[in-house]
């Protein structure tokens, strides 16, 4: 192994790390000791008292609870809304706090495979926002790991890639799972969609409302309730579907033996499978596909966090008529980041596009061009580029870059906001 | 057909100079239309090592420079010119068939046309300096075509807008004078009394301007006036008008952005860059 490819799991209550063994081909949890045996690592984070020695996990909640220490929880939460805690008088923004937790993950990773070389590391996060993104990249930057190591994934994307890394008879029809955590009950679901070029692998994510507090498994007629919760659940979302697995997480399922007739219901010809390292093995997966020349995932993958479609647009190269993508279906709308340079040939417009995955039919957008400065044919070269602000927002910029100092740029910016449906 | 063309090219780190119109072209694309609209102004010397260099290394089209290097001291310059056009893809087959029919034009006129043309083409191109250069070294070439009073005329109306677009209007005038006499263009006659508008302390040495009706003055006077409103709206004046809209900041940087535009191209004029 060259150096470590991370998958990391940040969640509000816990965080799991998975490391990819090239060797094994397959992911391996880390633990924060060898006294742990559970690989869900408490997020919160423990400063001892008057000193600057910080603790995370369980070791903070120990600190905590003996009153050596102030403790911080919640950290996802915390920098998602880009809050601050104080502590000891000082304050520490989330980021700095997160910061430190994962730098501290990171340490015990590289400490138990004596790697300091991190070659690339995949946050899962529940859901995707571009300034909690943002604070992510700028996270792994200050533990050491360079941006473009970085990708950011969310937990229906780490479902997908973790199933598909199973054999296929666990996938071949459709495979679903329930993540029952302190946060809620979330029910995640995929297919591939059979004769479409490229493979199509629809997958969406619901928050259940049925889902409850983890204390209500304290006592007996609790547990029943949840069981009687959990398999009227199943019972519908699984009903008239053919799904070849169910998959169990989440801190809810670190036991079953509370709820047997859900597991009845979900073992009716199906394979059901436990265990507590979903998400960030499917990042560890991806932390080693994306170093990979070519994928071991040749899908689109469709589903929330996606881009649904591809956006193109015809020019000419080299005498011949290219069709040029700007955004391909399937795209981490964060990623899905393009520029190109055009020179107009006898047309003031600029026509994009958009075509919804594994459909033959484009829609057609246009840029009217006509503000910019009034140059000889093909004398005005245009920058166009691509960005997203949402899976489904597009932000298009035209920039008049001139034509040398033959016709100097005007440094005119077109913006335009497109929504694909 | 209407189209967008693809830009894949690199832009040039180390830009080409071109020594005639003072100016720096930065892609395969620019370097194909300075070749297809100044064809005039391009030499044997053109194909030279900066030339090569900066096809191979700044535009990294290692084939094309090879192949120039190769046929370099075999084919003629306009076929040269042509494959460079069509390596870099900016002109489609009509265009290129137009620039060969044109470079076929070109090879079949005389050394003294040639250099008129290539006069004409850095007044266009604003290289007044330069235009009146190559003007002069016309008139004292003893070419045949000289002899013509129509070509004559035209060198010397070349010469005359030069100096015009110089401010020297006594020179100006003294040369459209010569033109006014060789062409009988009343076109000419107009731009000549519209010079001594300008500049009224213009002293003209014949009768050129004499027998011009009332009427015929006042038109013409109108005409520059109305020009002279016109270029508040058009070119730079709407450029500044542009900049005096923005706020204050926009406004004072690019005014200044402007006005050291126009001093550059000022001193390309001179030829002093």
């Amino acid at each position: 192994m060259q150096g470590l490819l991370l998958g990391m799991d940040l969640c509000d209550d816990y965080s799991q790390v998975s490391c990819f063994n090239p060797l094994a081909m397959e992911a391996e949890a880390i633990t924060l000791s060898t006294a742990e045996s559970s690989c869900l690592i408490p997020t919160v984070i423990c400063k001892k008292k008057q000193e600057d020695v910080w603790f995370i996990g369980e070791e903070a909640y120990r600190r905590a609870l003996f009153g050596e220490g102030t403790m911080v929880d919640k950290l996802v939460k915390l920098a998602r809304k880009d809050g601050s805690a104080t502590i000891e008088g000082v304050r520490y923004s989330a980021e700095d706090l997160l910061g430190r937790y994962v730098a501290m993950l990171l340490e015990k990773a590289r400490a138990k495979y004596r790697l300091e070389e991190i070659d690339s590391l995949v946050f899962t996060v529940q859901t995707l926002e571009a300034s909690f993104l943002d604070r992510l990249i700028r996270v792994a930057e200050r533990c050491g790991v360079p941006r473009e190591l970085v990708h950011i994934l969310n937990h229906t994307e780490s479902f997908v890639y973790y199933v598909i890394s199973q054999k296929q008879e666990v996938w071949a029809n459709a495979a679903c799972m329930f993540d029952l955590t302190e946060d809620g009950l979330h029910y995640y679901e995929m297919r591939m969609i059979r004769g479409r070029k490229p493979k199509i692998v629809e997958a969406k994510h619901e928050r259940m409302e049925e889902g409850f507090s983890l204390d209500l498994l304290d006592n007996a007629s609790g547990e029943h309730l949840g069981d009687t919760i959990l398999t009227a659940c199943a019972e519908r979302l699984l009903e008239k579907k053919v799904v070849s697995s169910v998959f169990l997480t989440g801190k809810g399922f670190l036991s079953t033996d509370w709820a047997p007739n859900f597991i009845q219901t979900i073992c009716n010809k199906r394979r059901a499978f436990a265990g507590q390292h979903v998400f960030a093995s499917g990042a560890a997966y991806i932390a080693y596909d994306v170093l990979q020349e070519k994928t071991s995932y040749p899908f689109v993958c469709l589903c929330e966090g996606r881009i649904a479609s591809t956006v193109s647009l015809m020019a000419r190269y080299q005498g011949r008529n290219e069709k040029v993508i700007l955004a391909e279906a399937g795209t981490n709308w964060y990623e899905a980041r393009s520029r190109v340079e055009l020179i107009p040939d006898g047309t003031d417009c600029l026509e994009l596009s958009i075509a919804a995955c594994g459909i033959p039919r484009s829609d057609k957008v246009r840029i009217d061009l006509s503000e910019f400065p009034v140059r000889p044919n093909k004398t005005t070269r245009i920058e166009v580029i691509v960005s997203f602000t949402s899976e489904d927002c597009m932000t298009v910029r035209v920039i008049d870059q001139g034509f040398g100092d033959l016709f100097p740029a005007s440094g005119r910016v077109l913006r335009k906001d497109f929504y694909l449906s | 057909m209407s189209a967008m063309l693809l830009c894949r090219s690199r832009k040039a780190k180390e830009p080409y100079f071109v020594e005639e119109l003072g100016i720096y072209l930065y892609s395969g694309e620019e370097l194909s239309y300075y070749i297809y609209h100044n064809a005039t102004l391009i030499g044997e010397d053109f194909l030279d090592e900066r030339l090569f260099r900066f096809i191979g290394q700044e535009l990294a089209m290692e084939n094309l420079e090879g192949k120039l290097r190769k046929w370099a001291k075999q084919a003629d310059l306009s076929e040269l010119l042509l494959v460079i056009l069509q390596d870099i893809h900016y002109y489609d087959s009509e265009e290129l068939f137009a620039f060969q029919q044109t470079m076929a034009a070109a090879d079949k006129k005389t050394a003294g046309w040639r250099m008129r043309e290539k006069a004409d083409t850095l007044l266009a191109r604003r290289r007044y300096s330069s235009a009146l250069l190559q003007y002069d070294r016309l008139l004292h070439s003893g070419y045949p075509e000289l002899m013509d009073e129509s070509f004559r005329g035209r060198v010397w109306l070349g010469r005359g807008m030069a100096f015009a677009h110089q401010y020297d209007w006594q020179a100006a005038a003294s040369c459209l004078e010569k033109a006014c006499g060789l062409l009988r263009d009343e076109d000419v006659r107009r731009k000549l009394y519209q010079i001594t508008c300008l500049a009224p302390e213009t002293e003209l040495a014949g009768e050129t301007l004499a027998g011009l009706s009332a009427e015929q003055k006042a038109a013409w006077e109108t005409e520059l006036e109305e020009a002279k409103g016109q270029a508040r709206f058009q070119g730079k004046g709407q450029a500044v008008s542009e900049w005096m809209d923005k706020d204050n900041i926009r406004r004072a940087v690019g005014l200044q952005g402007l006005v050291q535009g126009w001093k550059a191209e000022y001193r390309r004029s001179l030829g002093t860059s």
